[in-house]
């Protein structure tokens, strides 16, 4: 996920001593939690899996949470001054499909194969060679995004606040290292759950007085009929990409609908992992689907105030604009900011900024737990110390923690000092997730796939994915870290960088598909059809669904959530 | 433990906060049309927050009786 760097802004804060007491006690309660769970983390399974002991409603609500980091908050309502409804195509295209995919189809083989990770599913389902490719880049990945948060967070504590940069860092992370290293996944997964009620309650203020500013729903149609028709509809204007977006119906079903978000929500670790400690398979497999529905209606919270923000700059008179950058272009990534302080008094204001820091943080504590875990099953007991006892690794996991976050802490400065290794970091990170669903998805459904198909599959389509970067470039850019690195004349030119990604995406994905078949069929079968049982689609039982009323059934519940997904993008056509 | 618990003390307490505030700072001209947004925000976040703790009481109630696992409402 992308990191917006924030730049010095117009906008500042002033907190007063009421949004204090709010901000501390939240966060007295979150390293209370911490400490109340510190007596169930006894084997590492406790800390790393949550013994696999949490109902549903909460391993759903954490599994939307832990993805929902506040970059998301910024970055959507960013995006919903900037492009409209068209935004809602990240919910209602970019995860709600793959989620209810991962509830029916992939979590009978996470959970069932008793997998501690993703990564070891991999090993199971493949061999040795593709977990260590995948665990490696994951565990890389997951310190650097918790870092290139944390740096986020104290620069905008320190553009709104006015705090200092190095005591936001130190305070944050400490935060975040006390609850995770006392309680493992179960406190990080009950203070996620806690920062989805913040993240509701704290900004749902900000809709109701946004709206009935610019006089409802209807009135804010009416208002954007007026200035730019474009921002009402989600699909009307993507017959091309002459949009706003710069991105046309294919690129954006097949590259963000599919390839992406298929990627993200099915194989991403961080999300995976919250399931994973639900209690049954039937727990587990409910969780994506719980988490599904709020998220299809999260565009109204965090899409809905930068489309207001927006109506509202176009009206004269309305007394608040989007706050704009040193070089004079808008800031959309201040525009929530900007709303929270031009619509909450005090009090309710320091509710919403804690709402922002909370998920600042959970964001980091998500990407720790997930280092934490992938370190010490996939990477130290396979490679570095086997056959330890139990207690051994607990203890590196609490070890994991600590160093996870000294890492963090370091690539926030990193950040700061050089943004463009941050870039090529990210881009990077780009190239190696681009092909990863094509790998799961034969995997998962096709049993000729070897471990030698897959493992080289994934290597071609990271290297396929950085030469389409290297042969294309968006308008508007230079060639150099933006794409173009082969060819100063890039053959392939987008209207976006967005649109770039989406096909980059799409060429990885084609790449490591092809070849991962070529190879495997190339190659000798290396695990018996006894040995994939429980690992492939066709070799294992279907989970049984027999007696379950229909209201927790995944098929049932997932095809309803998919018909009320196909009717908002519809609605809002 | 029942996460609802601590989630139903946390709003309780935020709730409660924010509707001392609202009285003692009173309506707030700059913001909210003449309206208590503390108050009245307040008052909903407490509404919620006592939901959650009474959720949590039940089932901690019906626990005693049964030996289900925590934090499940539909457990019998």
């Amino acid at each position: 996920m992308f990191a917006p760097i924030l730049m010095s802004s117009g906008v500042s804060i002033h907190l007063q001593a009421v949004d204090y007491i709010i901000l501390f006690a939240y966060f007295a309660f979150v390293v209370g939690i911490g400490f109340s769970l510190q007596r169930l983390n006894k084997t590492s399974e406790d800390f790393f899996l949550s013994g696999r002991s949490i109902p549903a409603w909460v391993t759903g609500l954490a599994f939307l949470s832990a993805n929902l980091g506040a970059q998301e908050v910024l970055g959507m309502a960013a995006s919903g001054a900037k492009y409209g409804m068209m935004t809602s195509h990240f919910y209602w295209v970019g995860a709600i499909p793959a989620m209810v995919f991962l509830a029916v189809f992939m979590m009978p083989f996470y959970y069932g194969s008793k997998a501690r990770s993703v990564p070891e599913y991999l090993k199971l389902r493949f061999d040795e060679k593709t977990r260590t490719f995948n665990s490696l880049s994951f565990a890389v990945m997951t310190v650097f995004s918790s870092g290139i948060s944390l740096h986020a967070l104290a620069k905008l504590l320190q553009a709104l606040l006015g705090w200092d940069y190095n005591l936001s860092i130190l305070a944050c992370s400490a935060i975040v290292l006390v609850y995770v290293l006392k309680g493992g996944l179960t406190s990080a997964i009950y203070n996620e759950v806690l920062q989805f009620f913040m993240i509701v309650l704290g900004f749902a203020p900000l809709v109701w007085l946004g709206l009935r500013d610019v006089g409802g729903w209807s009135g804010l149609v009416a208002k954007l009929q007026e200035k730019n028709p474009a921002f009402v509809h989600s699909w009307a204007g993507m017959g091309t990409s002459d949009n706003p977006m710069g991105v046309e119906w294919f690129g954006m079903v097949f590259g963000l609908g599919f390839v992406l978000s298929f990627g993200y929500w099915c194989t991403d670790f961080l999300v995976v992992q919250r399931a994973m400690a639900a209690k049954t398979m039937g727990a587990a497999r409910r969780t994506p689907i719980i988490g599904a529905v709020p998220k299809m209606l999260f565009p109204a919270l965090v899409i809905l105030p930068g489309i207001i923000a927006y109506a509202l700059t176009a009206t004269d008179g309305s007394g608040y604009a989007i706050p704009g950058a040193a070089d004079g272009s808008p800031d959309y990534n201040m525009v929530m900011p900007s709303l929270l302080s031009h619509y909450l008094p005090s009090g309710l204001l320091g509710l919403g900024m804690t709402a922002l820091m909370a998920s600042f943080m959970s964001g980091m504590a998500g990407n720790v737990t997930a280092f934490n875990t992938v370190w010490t099953y996939d990477i130290y007991q396979t490679h570095l110390a086997p056959n330890r006892e139990d207690s051994h690794y607990l203890w590196m996991g609490r070890a994991a923690t600590v160093v996870g976050i000294i890492i963090s802490i370091g690539c926030a400065y990193l950040a700061s000092a050089f943004n463009n290794i941050m870039d090529m970091l990210q881009l990077v990170f780009a190239f190696v997730n681009a092909p990863l669903f094509a790998t799961f998805l034969l995997g998962m459904f096709w049993k000729r796939a070897t471990g030698h198909g897959a493992f080289f599959g994934l290597v071609l389509g990271t290297v396929g994915a950085a030469i389409f970067h290297g042969l294309s470039l968006a308008a508007g850019n230079t060639a150099g870290i933006k794409g173009g690195w082969i060819l100063q004349q890039a053959p392939y030119t987008y209207r976006s960088e967005m649109a770039q990604n989406f096909w980059m995406a799409i060429v990885a994905f084609v790449v490591c598909f092809t070849a991962t078949v070529a190879i495997s069929l190339a190659t000798k079968r290396d695990k018996s059809d006894g040995e994939l049982r429980g690992l492939v689609y066709s070799l294992t039982p279907k989970p049984s669904e027999e007696g379950e009323p229909w209201y927790i059934r995944p098929g049932v519940v997932g095809s309803i959530v998919l018909v009320a997904c196909v009717f908002l993008n519809w609605y809002f056509w | 433990m029942d996460i609802r618990k601590p989630i139903g003390q946390l709003f309780l307490l935020l709730g409660i906060i924010l509707i001392a505030w609202g009285f003692i700072s009173g309506v707030d001209p700059a913001h909210g049309n003449g309206q208590n947004l503390n108050l009245i925000w307040g008052s909903v976040i407490t509404a919620f927050g006592a939901v959650m703790a009474w959720l949590a009481r039940s089932a901690e109630k019906s626990e005693s009786c049964s030996t289900t696992s925590c934090g499940c409402s539909k457990s019998k």
